[in-house]
């Protein structure tokens, strides 16, 4: 019969509340956070295809946010030993990167080439559109709407 | 008290050497910090590309964001277009 146990509990909760790992956890968030102010974060490697030489540009947004709470109190004032105390935080953060252009280096010269983003355009203009049809209809009902008093 | 940073500076990457074709790629930071709220906003984007030529001229590429240009035109164009039509309202009111 095959011996079946279940692990205990404890060393899970213990790698749980490791400080340790929290700690490291936030140095690397905060790590990836701060590469975003570097020239590299925005331009890649250099990319050779046949005669020409590619390098890519990206806009890249990094937003990040912590927050700590700690806290104490006791049941009853008068039994020291009753006292309790604890603490939490969190935090996240976000990484956005959007390609802008290309620089191309072609044996004829150096040209940068835009790269656009004809999805987000086309949802703009119909939100444009859409606005603007909103606002027309709007103002044309109002002129239509008769006076309470004729 | 919250205490707000913000810093913008423009950065210049390493010289790329291709072929005869020297390069230096430019970009702008915005950096935004909240300390005590531990947290904060860095907005990194292309600017420009510095060009010197075989022949020793420098040449600037200036990088233009086409998408982001559209969708700001295209803001710009609602909120003329609402200031027009309250001013057209107002006149044959």
């Amino acid at each position: 019969m095959a011996d079946i146990s279940t692990p205990s509990p404890k060393p899970q909760v213990s790698k749980l509340l490791d400080p340790t790992l929290a700690l490291n956890t936030v140095q690397t968030t905060l790590d990836k956070f701060l590469s975003a102010a570097n020239v590299e974060a925005v331009y890649g490697p250099l990319i050779e295809q046949g005669e020409n030489v590619v390098i890519p540009a990206a806009e890249v947004l990094s937003i990040v946010g912590f927050g700590l709470g700690l806290g104490g109190g006791s049941q009853n004032a008068t039994e020291p030993e009753n006292t309790g105390s604890g603490g939490g935080g969190g935090g996240g953060g976000r990484v956005l990167a959007r390609p802008v252009a290309a620089i191309i280096m072609s044996p004829t010269g150096v040209r940068v080439e835009p790269i656009v983003d004809v999805t987000k355009i086309v949802l703009a203009v119909f939100t444009t559109l859409g606005f603007m049809v909103g606002m027309l209809t709007r103002m044309m009902s109002r002129r239509q709407r008769p006076k309470l008093n004729d | 008290m919250t205490i707000l940073l913000l810093r913008i500076e423009t950065l210049t990457g390493p010289l790329v050497r291709v072929k005869d074709t020297q390069l230096r790629v430019r970009s702008q930071v915005v950096q935004l910090r909240l300390p005590s709220a531990s947290g904060g906003l860095i907005w990194n984007r292309p600017v420009a590309v510095l060009m010197r030529t075989p022949d020793g001229q420098d040449r600037i590429l200036p990088i233009l964001d086409v998408t982001r240009t559209a969708v700001l035109a295209l803001v710009g164009l609602c909120l003329a277009s609402t200031f027009l039509l309250r001013l057209l309202r107002r006149k044959t009111a």
